[in-house]
């Protein structure tokens, strides 16, 4: 009974899922998914209680041990990202339970909340993954789910987006094929650990294949996480899809894809690849140019959540980077970044779609004041701004703190100097928000001061997190200590 | 047994680039239907039996039938 | 030499079907040349698996199996393809509702369209 604790997060969301399209009422259906969401929830609690006290478990499917039988693995990295995902997207779907009738026909609202719990399932799934075609196919779930959910509301924007979303990840999924067929062709085996096994004896008699296999996992990762040349596709599908998908797709989705580059190339890889090729450097040169396109196109962005999306490419850009600094302290950072980057961007989503559920404005020129109107909803967003930024006390000050300490221990104060300076950048595009929302004068709002007329499904969602990120900015030892020792069991 | 082999791939390749010539979108997905249907000889050839039968339906039958459907809705022509 | 072959045409086609999904501004030639580079990972995937003079990965009753091929690339491509037909499929659809808005499938004119609506 223990061990199947491993898969039953999954498989209860699976169900849910395929029982949902049946209910046609938008309101039983989002109490559906957000009671399927808790429900797994609990049981991942369990199952990271279990792994906290006993280690990594191995769960092998039907029984049949690996390297023949699929395995699922729940360890450290695992159990982290999964938190990480039940933290978000249960606010998520209380918030979507109220926002997306409004922003959605009602024949879509039950095919969102397949697609919702799709995502989420697959996003466990790629993080709890212990086998390269397992990995696939919950690969190609995630970002079928993702575009999908882009283009549940029928506009034009968001059709192109998705369309856009879908090819490009395509490309990625077939670029991650590749590579897998690149390293069964000479090791024959599709299991993590029995990969890595043969790699160690495989990977300098054939150097090609492991070369060609790291570069299309980098490109094909790459497409998916929104990394520098890649990233086109992000803001138009994160600016234009509905507001808690774009918190689900900009929190959680691009930071699975750095989960699975971390096991595969950190976890299964290993040295031998690390000498073959110059990937960490490849790696740093492209985060660091993302962190200040990014950030330098966000400034220019004239629409709230069009500038949240390239905020999201920005601090991808920062996981990257203290991922390939070469210090175990910086590689700590970037797993803990993953951890306050996915609640502090969710507030923010979540915080601009209250904002634009009441007031039906996103254009920045027309949120100057917002905050007479929306005073609790724009001080969530002032905090998760905060964390953005990088203020002590906040979340985002603790993991970039990590990424700074990591940088100068490596003797490397150039990156360091990326990260202070772009911390510069990020408060130059949040302040003005901030600043206008509450001491500008509108041109036709009404000046007199009220509390949010939100209903409290949207505004507890985004208060949520917001003080919960606030919390692990505070006291951030839990987090702090799981991401010290993903790095210690992955570093290399 | 081997010119089988080079002919069917040279064929495949053909058609990929006729696929990528012709400005008529009608034709481009009638030259695809006959492109899967060469790659499920290939897998044939390749022993793979399974994966041509799926070929040959999947690929060959409603993947074409889906675009050909699509081109009817839209536009014959690429501009 | 004689499996080489097939990498050889695997490689071509793949670079054949990222020409025409990034050199064509025609959407649904995007979506072919999208399905042949995934036709080309496929036949890398079985071309590893296969074994010169190698039987079917099926067992007769009463026959035993001398030299399969690997049926493991098997399995894994025919989920492949599957997903591959899926993801057409939901792109096709796409493509109609962009028809529907834009009144055409050239990308060009779709990004100039969207700019005018903005």
């Amino acid at each position: 009974m223990t061990t199947h604790l491993v898969v039953l997060p999954i498989l209860v969301l699976l169900v849910a899922a395929l029982i949902l399209p049946l209910v046609r009422e938008p309101r039983r259906a989002s109490l559906i998914g957000v009671s399927a969401l808790a429900a797994a929830f609990l049981l991942w609690l369990a199952l990271a209680f279990l792994v906290m006290r006993q280690g990594a478990i191995s769960y092998h499917l039907g029984g049949w041990p690996p390297p023949v039988g699929i395995e699922v693995i729940a360890d450290k990295l695992a159990v982290f990202f999964g938190l990480t995902v039940f933290l978000v997207a249960i606010p998520t779907a209380v918030f979507a339970g109220v926002d997306m009738p409004a922003e959605a026909p009602e024949p879509a609202l039950s095919s969102f909340w397949t697609l919702y719990l799709l995502l989420v399932l697959s996003l466990l799934g790629l993080a709890q993954a212990g086998d390269l075609f397992n990995m696939y196919v919950f690969l190609e779930i995630s970002s079928l789910a993702a575009c999908a959910l882009v283009a549940v509301v029928n506009r034009p924007a968001n059709v192109e987006a998705a369309f856009k979303y879908l090819l490009l990840s395509t490309v990625g999924s077939g670029c991650v094929l590749l590579a897998i067929a690149l390293l069964y062709m000479i090791t024959g085996q599709l299991n993590l650990a029995f990969l890595a096994r043969e790699l160690e004896h495989q990977a300098p008699l054939y150097p090609k294949n492991v070369i060609g296999a790291g570069t299309f996992l980098l490109v094909g990762l790459g497409v998916k996480a929104a990394i520098f040349p890649l990233h086109t596709w992000l803001p138009d599908a994160h600016a234009s899809a509905p507001s808690p998908a774009s918190a689900l797709l900009s929190g959680l989705v691009v930071k699975v894809y750095v989960v699975v580059m971390v096991r595969i190339v950190w976890g299964t890889l290993g040295r031998a690849f690390f000498t073959l090729l110059p990937f960490k450097s490849v790696l740093l040169l492209l985060a660091t140019i993302s962190i200040f396109l990014a950030s330098i196109l966000a400034m220019a962005q004239t629409d709230l959540k069009r500038m949240l999306a390239y905020s999201t490419v920005a601090q991808m850009g920062y996981i990257f980077l203290g991922l390939a600094a070469g210090s175990r302290t910086a590689f700590a950072g970037a797993i803990l970044h993953i951890f306050n980057h996915a609640l502090l961007k969710g507030a923010l989503f979540l915080a601009a779609g209250a904002v634009i559920w009441r007031t039906g404005r996103r254009r920045l020129a027309e949120l100057v004041g917002v905050g007479h109107t929306c005073p609790l909803t724009l001080s969530f967003f002032a905090i998760a701004a905060l964390g953005m930024v990088g203020i002590p006390g906040t979340s985002g000050f603790v993991s970039k703190w990590f990424l700074l300490v990591g940088m100068l221990q490596q003797s490397s104060p150039l990156l360091a100097w990326v990260v202070l300076i772009s911390s510069l950048l990020n408060a130059a595009y949040y302040f003005p928000v901030i600043i206008l929302g509450f001491f500008g004068h509108g041109t036709d709002n009404e000046l007199r001061f009220h509390l949010d007329r939100i209903p409290p499904e949207l505004l507890l969602p985004a208060g949520s997190l917001a003080l919960v990120s606030l919390f692990f900015g505070l006291w951030p030892s839990f987090p702090l200590h799981l991401a010290q020792d993903i790095a210690h069991d992955f570093f290399l | 047994m081997l010119t089988v082999r080079s002919l069917l791939l040279a064929l495949l390749l053909l058609s990929a680039l006729a696929v990528a010539r012709t400005r008529d979108l009608l034709s481009a997905a009638v030259i695809f239907a006959g492109y899967s249907l060469i790659m499920a000889t290939v897998w044939q050839q390749l022993r793979a039996p399974d994966i041509a039968l799926a070929e040959a339906a999947i690929g060959a039958g409603i993947t074409s039938l889906l675009f050909i459907v699509t081109v009817a809705r839209t536009g014959r022509y690429e501009k | 030499m004689v499996q080489n072959l097939e990498y050889i045409a695997a490689m071509l086609l793949y670079v054949t079907g990222l020409g025409i999904m990034l050199f064509h501004s025609n959407l649904i030639k995007k979506i072919i040349g999208m399905n042949i580079m995934e036709t080309a990972v496929f036949l890398i995937f079985i071309a590893a698996g296969y074994v010169r003079g190698g039987q079917p990965p099926i067992a007769l009753p009463g026959e035993p199996l001398l030299l399969p091929v690997n049926p493991l690339p098997q399995a894994l491509i025919l989920t492949g393809l599957v997903v591959s037909v899926s993801i057409t499929a939901y792109a096709l659809a796409l493509l109609r509702e962009i028809y529907r808005h834009f009144g055409t499938l050239d990308a060009a004119e779709i990004a100039r369209r969207k700019g005018e609506l903005t």
